[in-house]
């Protein structure tokens, strides 16, 4: 079992690998396809940032390689390989031994990770007691330092979770996905409670721990300037699709896609001020679902774009979904 | 220069903090988390005002407290209600009272998850006010509901309707919050961070709307963010806070031009410009601030890189600097 796990660490350079996915959702008598045709390998070392509007999937895209998808989810397709081995084929109880330990996560939403009768400290105490059978005292003492590493002050592990802001709630979500030092980080919107210094705090928290200790992070988040500023390379995706792959530094000189250029667009910035009222005309419609997805909203939208669905077109080193680029 | 709708005056909320039993046999006394302390500013009709900090400084306990959500320590926040026909006192009015009141004050959570109602369809949850207040029932308030759906951007209305919070995505959530808020055509709106959840392509639209709707509905906003960038783009004013104290107010060009306060200069710093690459660097941080307890001196002393020998042993006052332009360091004191 070790010499497989060494043999696959040196032979593969991916660490988590998406092959083909699709995921629909059941709702009432009528079905919802949350994730699409989407393809995507994260390499050992690297960041990976995810970013895409609310409902383009991202956080179903995470739950899955987590396996925690909510009962009325279904994966119609594909494959998710974490380390050489596919996630979706592994039974619950190998899973559980990877979730929260090979598999670091830091949810979206701070308040649901915590159970409100205990306190914040016991949840990193309960999780290193779980996989490495530390005991509860020091996992207490664990808690203190690492907690301390995200500014803030030791004795709040101490703490029920409705007494802290939601900023702090989610710097202890940070520690607890960290504790167990994991090859893959799966962070869903972590910083986006926090103010810009504590989020500052956080993203150099990352970057350290890819650099230390050559953790892959998987950082999902709506926030374009956010995800050029911590990734190597960006994942955009639009209506449960990828329209935009590239690396980071590409992607903000020369956004390809018209989506990736309206988000550039529409950031605020300190320099000018943005006339946000003309925006207001512009369709905020949900995913065109014949043709290109973005075609209701895509102001270069040809006749072509309504009738027939682009491929991911790979230009060498990025790709793009967009008949611009044929 | 009318009356302003809002004056917050000396306004504190302290949460006392649970005492343990070997505090108590030791006769310690209890420790407070002084969330807001002291607080005193005016927001006038129809502008946006905007509170920014960092996390835990204590906006949301401030803008829950000014429409009466939570009761205040002590200060008082007068009101110029038009139910009423006067100014109130939202720190003491009645129960009753401030029922009543809550049609013209709405707040926008930050946490749309913990703010709707799981067991409710979210039509049902954003008509829900028109039913306690006696508005509109059945067919009228599904139509009134429809209405507000498509204004936020829940298009095609019937489609979301019938759907379950759980069956939304975060930044749809959002939008179902933002909807339930506008739907009593309130006057004051405290948004708390409404638009934290939403790409950038749908905060415009959002904002774009939040913007019409102030115009046409002749809407106040107490606009809570942590972003300095958004609260620049589109307030008038923005309140600086830390831990507690608002440490510079004045105009947002003149705030944004001219920050005074050296937190304000650490907030600036540390925006992520999507124009160059890389995480800014940011040293201040180091020591962690806590709002716990007695503060002596400045409370941004600890983390001030500009700190002179006097900012340990008195706090400075807010003063004047130029017009309406406040700040609260030794720096801008004149002897
Ligand atoms: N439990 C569920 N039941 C039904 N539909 C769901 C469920 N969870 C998500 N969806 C739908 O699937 C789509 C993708 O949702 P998902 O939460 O993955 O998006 P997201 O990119 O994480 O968005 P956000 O930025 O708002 O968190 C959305 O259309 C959403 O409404
Ligand atoms: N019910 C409570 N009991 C005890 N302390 C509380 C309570 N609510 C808030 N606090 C404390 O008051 C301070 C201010 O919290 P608040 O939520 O107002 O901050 P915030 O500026 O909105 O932060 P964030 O940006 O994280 O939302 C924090 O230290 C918090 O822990
Ligand atoms: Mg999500
Ligand atoms: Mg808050």
């Amino acid at each position: 079992m070790l010499i497989k796990v060494i043999l696959h660490n040196s032979m593969d350079v991916k660490i988590l690998e998406i092959i083909d996915l699709e995921i629909m959702y059941r709702v009432g008598r009528k079905s919802v396809i949350a994730v699409r045709d989407v393809s995507l390998a994260i390499e050992k070392r690297e960041i990976r940032a995810v970013v895409g509007e609310s409902g383009s999937g991202k956080s179903t895209l995470a739950s899955a390689v987590l396996r925690v998808l909510p009962g009325n989810a279904r994966i119609v397709r594909g494959s998710i390989m974490f380390d050489g081995v596919d996630l979706l084929k592994l039974p619950e109880r190998e899973m559980r031994r990877i979730r929260g330990s090979r598999i670091g996560i830091i949810f979206q939403d701070p308040s649901a990770t915590f159970n409100p009768v205990m306190r914040v400290g016991d949840h990193i105490a309960e999780l290193l007691y779980v996989h490495r059978g530390t005991r509860w005292e020091e996992g207490l003492k664990v808690a203190e330092s690492l907690v301390k590493r995200f500014g803030i002050p030791s004795e709040r592990v101490y703490d029920y979770p409705h007494q802290l802001s939601g900023g702090m709630k989610q710097r202890f979500c940070i520690a607890m996905a960290i504790a167990t030092n994991p090859e893959l980080v799966i962070a869903d919107e972590p910083t986006t409670a926090l103010d810009v210094v504590t989020q500052m705090q956080v993203l150099s928290m990352l970057r350290e721990l890819r650099d230390e200790y050559g953790t892959s992070i998987m950082f999902i988040t709506h926030d374009l300037s956010l995800a050029l500023s911590i990734s190597d390379n960006v994942t955009v995706m639009y209506g449960g699709e990828i329209v935009e792959e590239a690396p980071s530094d590409d992607l903000r000189r020369e956004p390809l896609h018209p989506y990736t250029q309206m988000l550039l667009e529409c950031i605020p910035r300190l320099r000018q001020r943005l006339d946000f009222r003309r925006f207001e005309k512009e369709s905020i419609e949900l995913p065109s679902t014949r043709g290109c997805i973005f075609s209701n909203r895509c102001r270069y939208a040809r006749e072509r774009c309504l009738r027939e669905e682009p491929p991911l077109i790979d230009l060498g080193g990025r790709r793009v979904r967009c008949w611009l680029y044929e | 220069m009318s009356e302003p709708i809002l004056q917050v005056i000396n306004l504190k909320k302290y949460f006392a903090l649970e005492r343990s039993i070997a505090d108590r046999l030791l006769g310690r006394s209890r420790a407070y988390v002084k969330a807001v302390d002291d607080v005193s500013f005016d927001v006038n009709e129809n502008e946006i005002f905007g509170i920014v900090g960092e996390s835990g400084c204590g906006k949301s306990t401030l803008g829950r407290v000014i429409i009466g959500l939570l009761k205040p320590t002590s200060g008082r926040i007068l009101y110029k209600s038009k139910i009423f026909n006067r100014t109130v006192d939202i720190a003491s009015l009645k129960e009753k009272d401030l029922r009543l009141l809550r049609r013209e004050l709405q707040i926008i959570f930050q946490d749309p998850y913990s703010a709707l109602n799981p067991k409710m369809k979210i039509g049902d949850f954003i008509g829900h006010p028109l039913e306690i207040h006696k508005i509109a029932t059945g067919e009228e308030k599904r139509e009134i509901v429809m209405k507000i759906m498509e204004k936020v951007g829940l298009i095609p209305p019937e489609e979301y309707y019938d759907r379950y919070p759980r069956e939304l995505s975060g930044g749809q959530r959002q939008r179902v919050v933002i909807a339930r808020a506008l739907i009593l055509n309130p006057r004051l709106i405290v948004a708390d961070e409404p638009t934290s959840n939403l790409d950038v392509s749908i905060q415009a639209r959002i904002i774009a709307l939040l913007l019409r709707l102030k115009d046409e509905m002749k809407l106040t906003y107490v606009f809570i963010t942590h972003s300095i960038a958004l609260a620049h783009n589109i307030c008038d004013r923005i309140a600086v806070m830390y831990l507690g104290r608002i440490v510079e107010l004045g105009g947002a060009p003149s705030i944004v031009d001219e920050p005074l306060h050296p937190y304000t200069r650490l907030l600036m710093r540390s925006v992520i410009d999507p124009d160059t690459r890389n995480i800014p660097r940011v040293r201040e941080v180091s020591e962690p601030p806590s709002p716990v307890g007695d503060f002596r001196g400045c409370r941004f002393v600890r983390r001030c890189p500009e700190k002179m020998e006097k900012c340990e042993r008195e706090e400075p006052p807010l003063v004047e600097v130029s017009t309406g332009h406040y700040v609260r360091c030794w720096q801008h004191v004149k002897r």
